[in-house]
C-alpha cells in the first residue's frame, strides 16, 4: 500500500530512473555527437562513452532536422545504449511527435521495450501527449502491456501523471480499467533495534493511482468508464480511503458521491470515517489542516459519510502501519474509535457529528484507553490544546461518559494506563481536573501501578522513554487535597530507566475484549 | 538485503489466500461467485445432513447435525428450537427440515451465530423471516449488514437482507436460559475473526467452540478482518480453563474434540506463538516459516499446517507495526 506522497515510487519512479540515464548520457556525451555532412554509416552509429549513438543523442535534444540527417545517414533506429534505452524510448520520454513519426517511419519498434518490458507507450502515457500516443497506437502499440518491475500498465502511469485526456484514449483503445499492479510481498521483521519495519505491497489500480494523487478528472473518466469504485489495494485501502489518507478531500467526496462504499475498512480495520478523522488531524496541523489543493474540507467528507450510513462504532483491529508510534500513533491501538480519534484531536465538531450518528461514547480501546482519555491525550492523538480538550469533555459528558474508566498498562504503546484524572493531572489541565472531579471522578482511584492522582502531582509516575521525571507540582497537590484526595505512595517507587520497546512477545494486551 | 518472497498459494484449503488481492480481475469475477448464494434460489437440495445424538438416552433434547457447511446444535425447546450456527444458505433448508425432525420443533425459535462466516450465517434469513431470535457478537452484525471481502473465500458476503441480520448482540458476554438449562455465550477477541462467540451449556459439559477450533486439522485465521494468532492462543487458553478433560467440544468443523485435546492443542498454540516471534526476529518470511516446519510433530494428526502457519506468520506483521 502506499499512502504517502512520500512513498510514491511506483509510476514515478520508473520515469525518474529513465530521466537520470538520459541526463547520464547527456552529461556523457556532449563533445562527442559527430557533427558535419560527410560522416560514413559507422561514423553516424559510432556511440559514444555510454553507449549512446548521435541519433540518441538527436532525438534526446528534440533536434527534429538532425533526426532526420542521421535516419537518410544511415543511423541505427533500434540501437540502444548502455542503460538499455532505444531512440524510441528517448523520443517517448519527450513525448515528441515528429521525431516519433520520424522513427516509425524508419522502422523503429513502436514498442520498444527496455529490459523490464517498459514500452514507449507507457512513457509517451506519462507525458500527457495525446498525439504521440495515438501514433504509436496506431502502428499498433500494445495498450496492456506491462512492464515487469512494477507491473504497471500506460492506463495506470497517466492516471498517476494526472493525464484524463490520456486516459480516455487508452480506455478508448481497450486499456483495463481494473488492472492491477504488481503485488510485492516483503517480509516484515524486527530490526536488532526491536522495532517492526515494513514495505509497500504495491498492487495498485488506476483509480488506486489516481486517488492518491489527487487527479479529480482521472477519477472522473474511470468512473465514465465503470470502474469498479471499491476494488481495495491489497491491504485493503478501497480508493476512497486512499483518496482521504491524502488529504484528497474532492476525490473522496467525488467517490461518496458516486456510491462507494463507505464502510469498506482495511487489514487493520480503518475504514473511510477513521481515516478521514486521522488525516483531517487540523488540531494539529495534520496532512488535511492546511489544503490549497482542495474544494471540500475533512468535516464535510465525514458528514457526508456519516450520512451515507459510514458505522461510527467500527472499532480498529490493530494501530494502521501508516501510523508510527509518534503522534496519533501512540494514541492507537486495537479498538479505537472515530470517537476516540477525534476526541485526541480536541475537534468538538467532529466529536459532535459523531455522537448525532450514533457513536457510542462507551467504547474503549483494548488497553480501556476511552473518548475521555483520548481528549486528554494531547501529546499522543494531536495538538489539542486545555481549551480544545475541556470542549469535548463537556460535549463526551452529556453524552453519558463515564469518567471513572481506568485504563491498563499497555507495553506496544508504552502506557501505564490510569483514570482520566490522572491522565490530566500528568498535564497539569487544572480545569479538566476541575471538570472531572464535577462529573463524579474518584480522586483516590488507584492505577495498575497502584498510583493516585496525587502521587503522579508528587512526581512519582513512570518515566517514559527520553522524558525526566516530574518534580512534586504543588499546587496541583494542594487542588487534589482540596478535593478530597488523601490516598497516596509513601515514596517515589523507582522506574528503571527505558530503552526503546523490545520484547514484542506479548499477546494478552492487544487483545483485550473491546468495551465495555 | 531484503528477502522478497512470492505470494503463496497454499494447498489443501478452501481457498487461495489472498486470492481476491491478487489481480483485479480475480477479484472481479469472484464477486460475481460470492459464497451463500441467497436462500431462496437453493432449496438446499445438494445438502445431505447427518444427526448424531448428543445427549444419550435424551432423543432429540441436543443434536449435532453435520454436512450442511459447519457443525450445527439443535437444542429441543418448549416453542421452538434453539440453533448454534446454521450452516450455508444452499443447506439451510435441509437443515432446518433435520433440526426439525431431531427436535420435533417446527421452528428456530432462537438462532447463535458463533461468527458471520457464509457456513455460520445460511439460515439467518430463514429464521429471521420466521421471527426467531439472531444472537451474534455486535461485529457479526456489521458485518452481515454488507459486502464483506474475508481472506477465508474469494469475492464478497452479503450484505444479507436486515431481516436475516442478528436481533441480539453483545460485545463481550452474555447469557440465555433455554428449555430450563443456562446457556453462556462469550466472545473470543481476534481469534478466527473479530467476531467469535463460543457457547457454553455447563449443564450439559458441552462446549460449542467456534470457528478457532476444526476437529482434526489446524484452524483457519481470517486475517483479513481482525484475527490474529495471539488471539487464538488466547481462544484456546479460555476454551482449556472453561472445559474439564471429559468435556465434549463441538469445533466448526470435523469431529468433536475433548477438554484434554483442546488443553493439548492450547500448548501446542502457546509453544508456536513464541516460536513464531523467534522467527520475526530472524527476518523469516511465511514461506520460511513453513519450511522450517514448527508443527512438525503434529502433522502425522492434524495435517499439512502450511496455511495456518502463513496466516499466523501474517498475522504477527499486523499486529507489530512498526514505530
Ligand atoms: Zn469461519
Amino acid at each position: 500500500m502506499a499512502w504517502g506522497r512520500s512513498a510514491r515510487r511506483d509510476a514515478a519512479a520508473r520515469g525518474a530512473a529513465a530521466a537520470l540515464a538520459a541526463g547520464l548520457l547527456a552529461l556523457a556525451g556532449c563533445a562527442s555527437i559527430p557533427h558535419g555532412a560527410g560522416a560514413s554509416p559507422a561514423a553516424v552509429n559510432q556511440r559514444g562513452p555510454d553507449g549512446s549513438t548521435p541519433l540518441q543523442w538527436a532525438v534526446y535534444g528534440e533536434d527534429v532536422a538532425e533526426v532526420q540527417r542521421l535516419i537518410r545517414a544511415g543511423a541505427d533506429v533500434s540501437a540502444t545504449n548502455d542503460y538499455g534505452a532505444t531512440p524510441m524510448m528517448l523520443a517517448a520520454m519527450t513525448g515528441n511527435t515528429a521525431i516519433i513519426k520520424l522513427l516509425l517511419a524508419a522502422g523503429a519498434s513502436p514498442e520498444s521495450p527496455n529490459e523490464e518490458g517498459q514500452t514507449a507507450l507507457m512513457l509517451v502515457a506519462r507525458t500527457g501527449n495525446v498525439d504521440a500516443a495515438k501514433l504509436l497506437l496506431r502502428h499498433g502499440a500494445s495498450v496492456n502491456a506491462r512492464e515487469r518491475f512494477r507491473g504497471q500498465t500506460a492506463l495506470m502511469w497517466a492516471a498517476a501523471r494526472h493525464h484524463p485526456q490520456m486516459m480516455e484514449l487508452l480506455i478508448d483503445h481497450g486499456a483495463e480499467v481494473n488492472a492491477r499492479s504488481a503485488l510485492y510481498d516483503y517480509e516484515r521483521h524486527v530490526t536488532a533495534e526491536g522495532r517492526a519495519k515494513t514495505e509497500d505491497t504495491g498492487g495498485l489500480t488506476p483509480l488506486l493511482f489516481a486517488a492518491r494523487e489527487n487527479c479529480l478528472a482521472c477519477v472522473d473518466v474511470l468512473i465514465a468508464h465503470h470502474v469498479d469504485i471499491n476494488l481495495p489495494d491489497p491491504d485493503g485501502y478501497a480508493p476512497v480511503t486512499v483518496a482521504i489518507m491524502n488529504a484528497n478531500w474532492d476525490v473522496a467526496k467525488r467517490l461518496i458521491l458516486a456510491g462507494c462504499d463507505v464502510n469498506q475498512w482495511d487489514i487493520f480495520g480503518q475504514g473511510p470515517l477513521y481515516a478521514a478523522i486521522d488525516v483531517g488531524d487540523i488540531a494539529s496541523g495534520g496532512r488535511g489542516s492546511n489544503d490549497p489543493l482542495n474544494q471540500a474540507t475533512e468535516h464535510e467528507i465525514v458528514h457526508l459519510l456519516l450520512e451515507r450510513g459510514a458505522n461510527p462504532n467500527m472499532q480498529l483491529f490493530y494501530r494502521p502501519k501508516n501510523r508510527g508510534f509518534a503522534g496519533a500513533g501512540g494514541l492507537v491501538s486495537r479498538g479505537t474509535t472515530p470517537l476516540i480519534r477525534a476526541a485526541a484531536d480536541g475537534d468538538v465538531v467532529v466529536v459532535k457529528m459523531l455522537l448525532a450518528s450514533g457513536a457510542d461514547v462507551h467504547l474503549y480501546q483494548a488497553d480501556h484507553e476511552t473518548p475521555v482519555m483520548a481528549a486528554l491525550s494531547p501529546q499522543r492523538g494531536g495538538g489539542a490544546s486545555e481549551f480544545r480538550a475541556v470542549a469535548v469533555l463537556r460535549v463526551l459528558h452529556a453524552a453519558g461518559a463515564d469518567v471513572n474508566v481506568l485504563s491498563h498498562v499497555h507495553p506496544l504503546k508504552r502506557t501505564r494506563g490510569g483514570t482520566a484524572l490522572e491522565y490530566a493531572t500528568r498535564l497539569g489541565w487544572t480545569r479538566a481536573m476541575a471538570l472531572l472531579v464535577m462529573y463524579g471522578a474518584d480522586v483516590n482511584a488507584k492505577d495498575d501501578d497502584g498510583l493516585t492522582a496525587l502521587d503522579y502531582a508528587m512526581g512519582r509516575g513512570y518515566v517514559p522513554f527520553l522524558q525526566t521525571k516530574h518534580p512534586p507540582q504543588w499546587d496541583l497537590v494542594k487542588l487534589l487535597q482540596g478535593w478530597g484526595a488523601t490516598v497516596q505512595l509513601a515514596k517515589t517507587p523507582y522506574w528503571p530507566p527505558q530503552g526503546p520497546p523490545l520484547g514484542y512477545a506479548v499477546y494478552s494486551p492487544v487483545i483485550w475484549p473491546l468495551g465495555p | 538485503m531484503r528477502r522478497l518472497s512470492r505470494r503463496r498459494f497454499l494447498r489443501g484449503g478452501l481457498e487461495v489466500l489472498g486470492a481476491a488481492a491478487s489481480t483485479g480481475a480475480a477479484l472481479h469475477t469472484a464477486r460475481a461467485t460470492a459464497l451463500g448464494a441467497p436462500p431462496q434460489g437453493a432449496p438446499g437440495a445438494a445438502a445431505s445432513i447427518s444427526a448424531t445424538d448428543l445427549i444419550a438416552n435424551d432423543r432429540g433434547a441436543m443434536t449435532l447435525l453435520t454436512g450442511g457447511g459447519c457443525n450445527v446444535v439443535a437444542v429441543r425447546g418448549p416453542e421452538g428450537s434453539l440453533l448454534v450456527d446454521g450452516g450455508l444458505a444452499a443447506s439451510s433448508g435441509a437443515l432446518l427440515e433435520a433440526a426439525a425432525a431431531a427436535t420435533g420443533n417446527a421452528r428456530v425459535s432462537t438462532l447463535i451465530d458463533t461468527h458471520w462466516h457464509p457456513s455460520q450465517t445460511g439460515s439467518n434469513e430463514r429464521v429471521g423471516r420466521e421471527g426467531g431470535l439472531i444472537i451474534a457478537h455486535e461485529v457479526t452484525r456489521l458485518y452481515l449488514g454488507r459486502a464483506a471481502l474475508s481472506s477465508c473465500y474469494p469475492g464478497s458476503y452479503g450484505p444479507l437482507p436486515a431481516v436475516a441480520r442478528p436481533t441480539k448482540t453483545t460485545r463481550d458476554r452474555d447469557s440465555l436460559e433455554f428449555a430450563g438449562q443456562h446457556v453462556d455465550y462469550v466472545y473470543l477477541p481476534a481469534a478466527h475473526t473479530d467476531g467469535d462467540l463460543y457457547v457454553h451449556f455447563p449443564e450439559r459439559n458441552l462446549l460449542v467452540a467456534g470457528g478457532p477450533v476444526l476437529g482434526d486439522t489446524w484452524p483457519v485465521l481470517d486475517i483479513r478482518n481482525g484475527a490474529w494468532v495471539g488471539g487464538l492462543v488466547q481462544a484456546y487458553e479460555t476454551l482449556a480453563s472453561l472445559a474439564r478433560p471429559d468435556t465434549r467440544i463441538v469445533p466448526a468443523n470435523g469431529p468433536l474434540v475433548s477438554g484434554a485435546e483442546i488443553a493439548r492443542r492450547r500448548d501446542i498454540y502457546q509453544q508456536l506463538f513464541k516460536q513464531l516471534f523467534v522467527y520475526f526476529n530472524k527476518g523469516f518470511g511465511a514461506d520460511d516459516v513453513i519450511a522450517a516446519r514448527p508443527l512438525k510433530a503434529y502433522e502425522a494428526q492434524l495435517g499439512d499446517p502450511a496455511r495456518f502457519l502463513d496466516g499466523a506468520y501474517r498475522s504477527l506483521f499486523l499486529a507489530y507495526v512498526p514505530d
